[in-house]
């Protein structure tokens, strides 16, 4: 069927097959359905012998797009998969032993005539306080409150956004109901073998079970392995564990304690770091790291004793290297999810990048084959993509003062790009952040990381001096006040739950 | 506080526009001077999205019309079409915006007094070997149809990485890297219109355009897809395809 010439008949719907049935798998499945279901023929393979990951328990805002998009109702999704809300990742112990501080979905404070709000804060630094107090989202975590957004943009309470903290081994189920009432047909089977053109694209896949399965366009959703992208079409691997040395997570959730927190936490260790994800029914563990610094063993004595309550599941132990593809798009198969790339969940990027391959995905399809400047044009978006997250992580390492075990000494030493060296630099003279237009972690996230890991600049933008000192005092004042008092009335992160998305059976 | 000179020099209307736009956005601890020489006989083209900073010179879309603009682009060569000019775009001779510029640099505190500056802000050549000279905009042999746009953005990027310290080479390389950064685009807009030859990005623009008429998306751009997809129409045509998301889109409409 590809590069069949457009006629005057109706043309053939292009059959899609997607490889593996996790949260990649489902999610490209249930995007693909919903914005072209009436042009594309999709059927997902998986098999039930083979576990899934379940990456992404902790997200970021743009999924809710993704799931408005598609049609789902948020509150009944958040009471299936037994949600909270996330209003950004709690950093401890990171810049030194005994610091914490908030990465937000929000911005710090309001700019005034282009001049970023931040100066003005480095300016009055001794007097202000702590820049999180201007950060609303972060007020609200810290106090436990929650209460959505508005529309508004004169509302301090239009600063900020929220994600969503869920059980990711309940979003691919979800997904896939979704996705089978929009026409999409599940084939249960293990592949195994991949019949091939004489160009190298992918014709057929064999299944155990002796079915052939025929296809135009096939994602690869089949995790670390690339069964497709990689067994098959031997596309190559970036690797990039020379910047992000962690190779190994092992996750254990545990009985949830205290009160319910609407943030996930990320806390520095000595070979790695520990992430904390509260849900409605438990509390997401693991911990991430370098096997070059630790041994599982240890790795695991560490993460068990750290915990807050019982073990509701076996510790479970990830391998991964951290890079991409060369190609996330080879020939006629697209790598979406863990097959296409890894980088460890420090930011919660997991879910983020499947969603970004699915959004190019929709953007770039087209009648008949594909051409092969296309391919280029979502492999360079997705490259885009990778590499700016791959830099914004690197940042957490090494913009430390740790020097306590091995592993820190290495990440505060590490030889990093010039583009991130120039950047903290940069920073750390006038407070200027170098942004960009495509891609994530804008200014306000960067700032964040800086702040809070104590690359302090030495200076900030001169026109911050051009207002009256008692003027931007009396403000900053303001701010802060207005910030307590509209976080002090919201409801409780908890009671907000309870009243909107409460999980059967749950009592909050 | 230490007082930096900021010279900007060139020819016509360009080091006028630089200097007022420094003059209103720059920090009080900034004296800005001009040096202009010789004037430009083109006809400027201002794009609705470079309204902002004109207003915020004080320059107003009425007084334009008043002096004499039309709001429809003449030039065959403007950036938004030409077969379809827009109405909220304005045109105006170089000779009478050059002296209602000069008129708002009249009011500002514009000195034309241009020694011993501390940088050199040059609105007529790209080929800037001293340090304390940087290009802004892409010089006098600029498309006239983008030469507007180039100097706004050059300017206004370089305003908000002025450096607080004139000698510290990380912030004055991050102030010309500001100053420039747009310029790839814009050239890429350039040759498109001129049909001279294109750059890598450029041809990765016709060929994706051509294969489905999507305007790819680089960060620092400052035409918008209507403004790509319109000279992309008139100079390289048609694409073959479009998108089955456009398509359903359309459909849906």
């Amino acid at each position: 069927m590809e590069g069949s010439e457009a006629s005057v008949e109706q043309p053939m719907k292009k059959r899609v097959v997607v490889v593996g049935g996790g949260t990649a798998g489902w999610m490209t499945a249930a995007g693909l359905s919903s914005l072209l279901g009436d042009d594309l023929d999709i059927t997902v393979v998986e098999s039930e012998a083979i576990g899934i990951v379940g990456v992404g328990e902790a997200t970021l805002p743009h999924l809710r797009h993704f799931n408005q998009t598609i049609g789902i109702d948020e509150m009944h999704f958040m009471a299936a998969t037994q949600a909270t809300v996330k209003l950004g990742i709690e950093f401890v112990d990171w810049g030194r032993i005994g610091d914490r501080y908030i990465h937000p979905f929000g911005d710090y404070g309001a700019s005034s005539d282009g001049v970023g709000f931040h100066h003005f804060w480095r300016r009055f630094a001794d007097e202000a306080g702590d820049i999180s107090d201007y950060s609303l989202p972060i007020v609200m975590a810290y106090g436990g409150k929650f209460t959505p957004p508005t529309d508004d943009p004169k509302s301090v309470r239009s600063t900020y956004r929220w994600a969503y903290q869920f059980d990711a081994t309940k979003y691919a189920p979800y997904l896939r109901a979704h996705s089978e009432a929009r026409g999409v047909e599940r084939l249960e089977g293990k592949v195994i073998s991949v019949a091939r053109n004489d160009q190298g694209g992918v014709t057929s896949l064999l299944l155990e079970n002796g079915k052939s399965i025929e296809g135009d366009l096939f994602i690869d959703c089949s995790g670390f392995r690339g069964l497709l992208i990689e067994d098959a079409l031997q596309t190559g691997y970036e690797t990039w564990t020379e910047w992000l040395p962690c190779d190994r997570a092992i996750a254990a959730p545990c009985v949830h304690q205290g009160e319910l927190l609407p943030y996930t936490r990320a806390t520095a260790k000595s070979a790695g770091w520990q992430w904390r994800i509260p849900l409605q029914h438990r509390t997401g563990n693991g911990y991430v790291y370098s096997s070059a610094h630790t041994s599982d063993d240890e790795a695991e004595r560490v993460l068990r004793g750290s915990l807050e309550g019982d073990l509701v599941a076996d510790p479970r132990r990830l391998y991964f290297t951290t890079g991409k593809r060369r190609k996330l798009w080879n020939h006629n198969v697209v790598a979406i999810g863990l097959s296409g790339g890894f980088l460890e969940p420090l930011e919660s990027t997991s879910i983020y990048l499947i969603q970004q391959g699915i959004s190019y995905l929709v953007e770039l399809l087209t009648p008949g084959e594909t051409p092969d400047i296309l391919r280029a044009e979502y492999n360079r978006m997705m490259d885009l993509e990778f590499e700016r997250i791959r830099d914004f992580l690197i940042l957490h390492y090494h913009a430390t003062e740790r020097d306590d075990s091995p592993f820190w000494n290495d990440m505060r030493t590490l030889r990093v790009s010039d583009s991130l060296r120039e950047k903290m630099d940069l920073f750390r003279r006038a407070g200027r952040v170098q942004t960009y237009d495509h891609g994530l972690f804008l200014e306000a996230s960067w700032l964040a990381v800086f702040l809070g890991q104590r690359t302090l600049p030495r200076s900030y933008d001169a026109r911050a001096d051009e207002v009256d000192s008692r003027a931007v005092l009396g403000r900053l004042s303001g701010m802060r006040e207005h910030i307590s008092s509209t976080a002090k009335a919201m409801p409780s992160h908890q009671q907000w739950i309870s009243s909107h998305c409460k999980a059967d059976g749950m009592a909050l | 506080m230490t007082v930096a000179t900021l010279l900007v020099q060139g020819a016509g209307y360009p080091p006028l526009l630089a200097a007022c736009l420094l003059a209103r956005f720059a920090p009080c601890t900034s004296r800005i001077a001009l040096s202009s020489t010789g004037s430009l006989s083109e006809d400027v083209i201002i794009r609705p999205a470079e309204f902002k900073a004109l207003n915020a010179i004080g320059l107003q879309r009425a007084e334009l019309l008043k002096a004499g603009a039309q709001a429809a682009t003449k030039d065959g060569s403007a950036p938004t079409g030409q077969d379809n000019p827009r109405a909220d775009e304005l045109t105006i001779s170089a000779h009478t915006y050059e002296a209602l510029l000069a008129s708002v640099a009249s009011r500002a505190d514009i000195h034309r007094d241009p020694s011993d500056p501390d940088v050199i802000f040059d609105t007529d050549t790209q080929n800037i070997e001293k340090t304390s000279q940087i290009p802004i905009g892409l010089g006098r042999h600029c498309l006239p149809s983008v030469r507007h746009v180039s100097i706004i953005q050059g300017t206004m990027d370089a305003v908000f990485a002025l450096p607080r310290d004139w000698s510290d080479q990380t912030e004055i390389q991050e102030l010309k890297r500001r100053a420039q950064r747009s310029t790839g685009n814009i050239r890429d807009m350039i040759s498109l219109l001129s049909g001279t030859e294109a750059s890598e990005t450029l041809q990765h623009r016709i060929d994706v355009w051509l294969a489905m008429g999507r305007v790819c998306p680089f960060d620092d751009d400052p035409f918008s897809v209507h403004e790509w997809s319109s000279v992309m129409h008139a100079t390289v045509g048609e694409p073959k395809a479009q998108s089955l998301f456009s398509a359903r889109r359309r459909a849906r409409a």
